[in-house]
């Protein structure tokens, strides 16, 4: 019975076979079964042309493995012919928003990072301020002052202060959670990779996503510290101008690429 | 036909120039089939259970239109490739 066994996981076809099965795991269980059925019946019969010719078993089997071709090339053309199966496709979009959703937060957390700075450099007031006509509440107030330290007086001071440190923490927090995301979808990828079938949208569809998002939030939070700089004399700039440069690189970075994408395609 | 004696006919009546990853032929037989040019049935054949194709008349009929197009177009580029046809005639 070992012998048996050990032969038949030595067995260049076995292997194959077993390939072939993790690359097509995201088939309909029918149409897996015959095309395995299919392809054990081809490999046995050119490996036994071989072993007819004299050729040992193992090589005549490695040889027929080999004129069969790459299992996931197989399973490439599987899939290209039968389309995409929806929950395959639901599983490509997950991915793709696990993935573009991790850089956006981490690049939250950069800006955060930028507009801490900012803070050290410029004070609260660089990072947030009064909008025109904001009434502060006196239970706000009373929260307000009574988590500032015993130098902060007034109500105005004490939420300014508040709202600029919740505009660096709050984006510190966003850009870990992203650093976890990107993480557990490095996982994923190289756990599915090792069985042969890991999916993602095209390149070029995530990068237009990307890119698109990225651009808009970069000349969006852009334009409001310009208005900040311009008609609040400088106050609050920092909270939009921490994040423009972060969304604007991040939008040229994949943008960069989905030129390439293009171009390689076209 | 099975898929095997399909890729070993094609080999062979091709004397060898058609030497395809022997894998392929089967996305390529389920293709004809999703069109309907070729249908299967499963059979034991020599000890083993092989599906094994059949041109349907459609199949056939496309065939008959494919290979006259493709006869045409040899015949289109014999006669550009004529050698009479590349020698400019000199004065």
């Amino acid at each position: 019975v070992n012998a048996s066994s050990n032969s038949e996981s030595d067995s260049p076809i076995e292997i194959y076979l077993d390939q072939l099965v993790l690359a097509l795991s995201s088939r309909r269980p029918r149409e897996l079964r015959h095309l395995l059925t299919e392809a054990d019946a081809h490999l046995h019969d050119d490996a036994e042309q071989d072993m007819a010719r004299g050729v040992p078993k193992l090589e005549a089997e490695a040889n027929a493995v080999a004129r069969f071709g790459p299992a996931a090339s197989l399973a490439a053309a599987e899939r290209f012919r039968s389309g995409v199966p929806f929950r395959i496709l639901v599983r490509q979009v997950v991915c793709s928003a696990v993935l573009l959703l991790g850089i956006g937060a981490v690049a939250v957390g950069a800006s955060g990072a930028i507009a801490a700075g900012i803070r050290a450099i410029g004070g609260p007031t660089a990072v947030a301020d009064l909008r025109g006509g904001q009434v502060l509440s006196p239970s706000d107030c009373a929260r307000w002052l009574e988590q500032a330290p015993s130098s902060v007086t007034s109500c105005r001071q004490a939420a300014i202060d508040d709202w600029a440190a919740e505009a660096i923490y709050y984006r510190l927090a966003a850009g870990v959670l992203g650093g976890v995301c990107l993480l557990g979808y490095g996982w994923a990828r190289s756990r599915s990779l090792r069985r042969q079938h890991w999916v993602v949208l095209p390149p070029s569809v995530t990068d237009t996503i990307a890119v698109t998002a990225f651009g808009a939030a970069g000349l969006y939070t852009l334009w409001l510290g310009i208005d900040a700089l311009i008609t609040s004399s400088g106050r609050g700039w920092g909270q939009w101008l921490s994040a423009a440069p972060i969304a604007l690189v991040a939008a040229g970075v994949f943008g960069w690429r989905l030129v390439d994408d293009l171009r390689s395609t076209a | 036909m099975h898929g095997y004696a399909v890729i070993t006919a094609l080999r062979d009546r091709s004397a060898g120039q058609f030497d395809l990853a022997e894998g392929s032929i089967y996305p390529a037989l389920h293709r004809l089939q999703d069109g309907g040019s070729v249908s299967s049935e499963w059979q034991q054949v020599s000890g083993r259970r092989r599906r094994v194709y059949r041109l349907t008349p459609a199949g056939s009929s496309a065939l008959d239109v494919q290979r006259r197009d493709w006869r045409s177009l040899m015949a289109s580029i014999e006669l550009v490739l004529r050698p009479a046809a590349l020698t400019p005639a000199l004065p």
